[in-house]
């Protein structure tokens, strides 16, 4: 067993374990052990890019069963890439809750074994794994809501529901998935159902309602109602993961089904209208949800509509993934645009939970003034803001750039006029954020003292993040290369 | 020569450096204290001063060598981000940092005592990064992406007051400024799908000339949509009604927006555009030229007659730029190597002309309170120094010589009569009477004009408003600096380094 190999195993068994044990450890120890385990799969993961950008899929079969029978780890380069965005999110926002005064003690828990869960997601071979994962993940991710307090138990009841009836479509488009082509494992169903052109219309059913399950859990609209509550209502070391990494984990499960699931010739354009339709929503997203993110008056709803607009562009692209000489470059987008989001999101929502618990709360008005005292946050969410605008230099522009160039390809020229509206609107939003944080004064006059701590170690965490969303934007090249191991064309 | 300056090895580094030199100031004033003035003074006149001379080395190399050091990394899949030294560019960049340090004196002298120095000069310093950046991208993706950093980062300094009026001029700004920018970048991905990924090249870029023969309705609406993004930076009308209202910013912030950041960085886009993606004479063929020439002879008229209008000073200098930059615009759409040079060499008399006009007008609010053109009168006596750089200003805009004003308009007639558009002598008058009709009151104003105490009040008051006030030296030393450039650009025009010089070399580039 190489160390690659030993690492995927670890990469979900680490945190999984930890979880556990965290129960029985007191207070104290367990912000210790999140972040070693925090270090412990940042190494991992490096160790998986070493052998990804090296351009080999790394596999494992547990126990030494192959697939159908035993469980199959595989980690190719889309693996890697959100794998890889989930531990450096993780990382800091787990460095955040050990330094936070306001992290509770079930967070350590909850928050490890949902990162086992993401990373369940990413190296599962088979769906069934991939369905236990997300499941994990929804769990969790629904208690961690649940911490936020009385306020967001409405949320949090409400997040659960979606995320069990979202799941529960997913698992019935996989058992139909499992008794047309008899096998679990993702590359094996695949070659079954391009042998296959009788089970065409059951795939198809399959990845309608898998497809719907998914959209469910990533609050795509007309489905995102769920998502602003729970995502603003959560704890501040909680939303950054909701927001960055946890609506990744579905949007994997969906790019996998999508691209991998069907093969590239006949099945994908049954999937056109889907697709078109997706796309029509997403468009809408984009839309509705910048305007609703304009018209918030407090940081954290603010930043959940984001998401929502967010979410949009990514279905936006959905349409260009059936076109043969488009589908390439809208796939990276998605991907970089995804992984922007994670980090630039994580960024912002990380900024607006530490402000929240400086000051009590997260009125926009009643922040005038706060750049000056916690410098280091609002810079931070500065950069996020640049990010999640779209503006070079970041993941964002580089996806917004890929989707954009694959659009004129295929002649879409609706995503083009879309992309400057809610690039526009971004901006709108972010100024409307931002202005009053940098550039206004304070309203209680007096306090111009700046707090001691503001170098402190959560100010710190944030700006880590802004300063991520601008590195990783010259990753584009390095995207598009990793997502060429284990490409499905 | 410049293997005394530079080893080979180490010259394609220099732009980066440039580029990661303001950077670095940014990076480490932001976090400094509000009252460590003496070690962010030190930073920012530093780096400034580093930048200076670094580019006065590259001068013998590029221009007289003929060499372009370039940096290139991986951006995006198929296209580097690129950083490369051309006499243009370096023309630019010299602008910026030889004004940048002035700038910066003026500045810190400015805001001496007042808030929030360390987020000003932070941004400030960004700002110079993306001027810096723009005047050395290779390729139009690295300008879009500096072109983009400069839209964020002037953000702060216009809004930079806080109160509710500079928070909605910057708004205004931002609007516009973002607009114009999604435009340039829709048409750079549509140029990079159709012709290819796009190197500045001197007669344009190869690609852009085959898709310019192969279907040039595309390659005219993806010059519309990059050329008119870049007016709204560049202020051409209807695309100016930002220029106005961002006066609410501090004075210096209006120097180097007026002079070399903002509105410039559109018209060298517009330049860059014209001369080095499309070529002008594939430019000239598809026709894109005439329509351009027309936007920028009305804009240089609409200027000045609104300039005419106004009353505030600033205001007035606000409308005077509107109408001088599209004076760039005119020479190279004009399509005459002499006219060329002529907008070339106004890219940098226009800014030392119009940095001086704006910080006198800083040190006249500051000193007198001096807000509108009426409160100028009498000024003269007791501004002394600083009445004569904002007259040396205004006759530089009007184009009286010995001043740099006379070069670029002399330049820029040549042009236009041995241009297909002759015409635009006529503009060229037209705007230089209105010219003359918005300055010399000003003029008048500051040396003849009696002071309104001496009108109302008695003897006493007399005695008093005659005295000289006293000028900040901090402010009053760039202000002389760069009224002494804009004497001596229209003196030694002809020294082989002059700015009229470099602009003739970089337009016989231009037309190969």
């Amino acid at each position: 067993m190489t160390a690659a190999e030993l690492s995927l195993g670890a990469v979900v068994l680490a945190p999984l374990l930890a979880a556990a044990l965290a129960a029985a450890l007191p207070h104290t120890a367990r912000r210790a052990l999140g972040v070693g385990i925090a270090a412990l799969v940042l190494l991992l993961t490096g160790l998986l890019a070493v052998q990804t950008v090296a351009g080999e899929v790394t596999e494992l079969a547990l126990g030494g069963y192959p697939a159908p029978l035993g469980i199959h780890l595989r980690a190719d380069g889309l693996s890697v890439l959100f794998l890889g965005m989930t531990a450096l999110v993780g990382a800091v926002v787990t460095v955040f809750a050990a330094a936070s005064r306001h992290t509770h003690q079930a967070f350590w828990t909850l928050w490890l074994g949902c990162w086992a869960g993401l990373n369940a997601v990413f190296v599962s071979g088979d769906l069934f794994n991939t369905y236990v994962g997300l499941e994990l993940v929804g769990l969790t991710a629904v208690a961690l809501v649940a911490l936020g307090g009385r306020g967001s138990w409405a949320p949090a009841l409400r997040y659960l529901f979606i995320a069990v009836l979202g799941s529960l479509l997913l698992l019935v488009g996989v058992g139909l998935i499992v008794s047309v082509t008899g096998t679990l494992d993702v590359v094996q169903a695949a070659e079954v159902l391009a042998g296959r052109p009788d089970a065409a219309p059951a795939a198809l059913l399959a990845l309608t309602l898998i497809t719907v399950g998914l959209c469910m859990k990533l609050a795509l609209l007309p489905m995102h109602a769920w998502l602003v509550p729970a995502h603003a209502s959560a704890p501040s070391a909680v939303s950054p993961l909701l927001s960055g990494l946890v609506i990744k984990a579905a949007l994997f499960v969906l790019l996998r089904c999508w691209l991998w699931l069907t093969d590239s010739s006949g099945a994908l354009s049954a999937l056109a209208p889907l697709a078109w339709g997706l796309g029509a929503f997403g468009a809408a997203a984009v839309l509705i949800g910048s305007v609703m993110a304009l018209r918030q008056s407090a940081l954290k709803p603010l930043a959940a509509y984001s998401t929502v607009a967010q979410v949009g562009y990514w279905f936006v692209a959905f349409p260009l993934l059936l076109e043969e000489d488009a589908a390439e470059g809208a796939f990276i987008g998605i991907v970089a645009l995804a992984l922007g989001h994670g980090i630039a999101k994580a960024g912002l929502f990380l900024g607006a939970g530490y402000l929240k618990e400086a000051y009590g709360t997260d009125e926009i008005e009643q922040l005038r003034g706060a750049g000056r005292q916690h410098p280091y946050a609002v810079m931070g969410m500065s950069l996020g803001l640049v990010g999640l605008i779209g503006l070079p230099i970041s993941l964002g522009f580089t996806g917004k750039w890929n989707i954009a160039t694959a659009a004129v390809a295929a002649e879409h020229w609706w995503i083009l006029v879309l992309l400057a509206a809610g690039t526009l609107l971004s901006a709108g939003y972010a100024v409307r954020a931002l202005a009053p944080l940098l550039l206004q004064e304070s309203p209680t006059p007096g306090e111009a003292r700046i707090s001691r701590n503001y170098r402190s170690v959560p100010g710190l965490c944030v700006i880590g993040l802004g300063a991520l969303t601008l590195v990783t934007g010259f990753g584009g090249v390095l995207i598009a290369e990793a997502l060429e191991v284990g490409a499905p064309w | 020569m410049v293997s005394d300056l530079f080893p080979s090895a180490a010259l394609p580094v220099v732009p980066v450096v440039m580029v990661a030199l303001s950077l670095t100031a940014a990076v480490l004033i932001f976090p400094m204290a509000e009252r460590r003035v003496r070690a962010r003074s030190w930073v920012n006149l530093v780096a400034a001063a580093i930048k200076v001379l670094l580019i006065a080395a590259l001068v013998p190399g590029v221009v007289g060598e003929g060499l372009r050091p370039e940096f290139a990394a991986p951006f995006l899949p198929g296209i580097d981000l690129v950083l490369r030294v051309d006499p243009l560019a370096l023309f630019f960049a010299g602008l910026s940092s030889i004004l940048w340090l002035l700038t910066t004196i003026y500045a810190i002298g400015y805001l001496k005592g007042k808030p929030h120095q360390s987020r000003f000069f932070g941004f400030f310093s960004l700002c110079v990064t993306a001027t810096v950046g723009i005047s050395f991208a290779g390729n139009l993706l690295t300008f879009l992406v500096f072109y983009e950093l400069l839209t964020l980062v002037t953000y702060p300094l216009v809004a930079h007051w806080g109160n509710a009026k500079s928070l909605q001029a910057a708004r205004i700004y931002l609007r516009y400024a973002l607009g114009g920018g999604v435009a340039v970048l829709l048409g750079v991905v549509w140029l990079t799908m159709t012709a290819g990924p796009v190197d500045f090249a001197e007669g344009g870029a190869s690609g852009v000339a085959e898709l310019a023969t192969s279907s040039p309705g595309t390659a005219v609406m993806i010059f519309i949509l990059l050329a008119g993004g870049m007016a709204v930076k560049s202020a051409i009308v209807p695309l100016h009604g930002w220029l106005p209202t961002a006066m609410v910013a501090p004075a210096p912030v209006s120097a180097l927006l007026h002079a070399v950041a903002v509105v410039k960085a559109g018209v060298f886009g517009i330049v860059r555009l014209v001369d080095d993606v499309y070529g002008i004479e594939v430019a000239w063929q598809l026709g894109v030229l005439t329509p351009l020439l027309v936007a920028a002879s009305v804009t240089v008229i609409y200027g000045s007659y609104q300039a005419l209008r106004q009353q505030e000073i600033k205001r007035r200098l606000a409308f005077s730029t509107v109408s001088q930059v599209s004076y760039v615009v005119l020479g190279v759409t004009m399509f005459s190597m002499a006219g060329t040079a002529g907008g070339m060499v106004h890219l940098v008399h226009q800014g030392i002309m119009k940095i001086t006009l704006f910080f006198c007008a800083g040190l006249f609010a500051e000193v007198l309170g001096a807000h509108k053109i009426s409160d100028l009168r009498g000024a003269g006596r007791r501004m002394p120094w600083s009445s004569a750089a904002f007259t040396v200003g205004a006759f530089g805009m009007i184009g009286l010589p010995p001043t740099a004003g006379f070069v670029s308009k002399w330049q820029l007639g040549l042009g236009a009569l041995d241009s297909p558009h002759p015409w635009v002598l006529g503009v060229l008058v037209v705007s230089s009477l209105l010219n003359a009709a918005y300055f010399l009151p000003m003029v008048y104003n500051l040396w003849f004009g009696a002071s309104q105490q001496d009108e109302h009040d008695d003897a006493t008051h007399h005695a008093h408003s005659g005295t000289p006030a006293r000028e900040p030296l901090a402010l009053l030393a760039p202000t002389l600096c760069t009224a002494g450039f804009t004497l001596l650009a229209g003196l030694a025009a002809s020294v082989w380094f002059a700015p009229l010089e470099i602009a003739r070399f970089i337009s016989e580039g231009v037309f190969g």
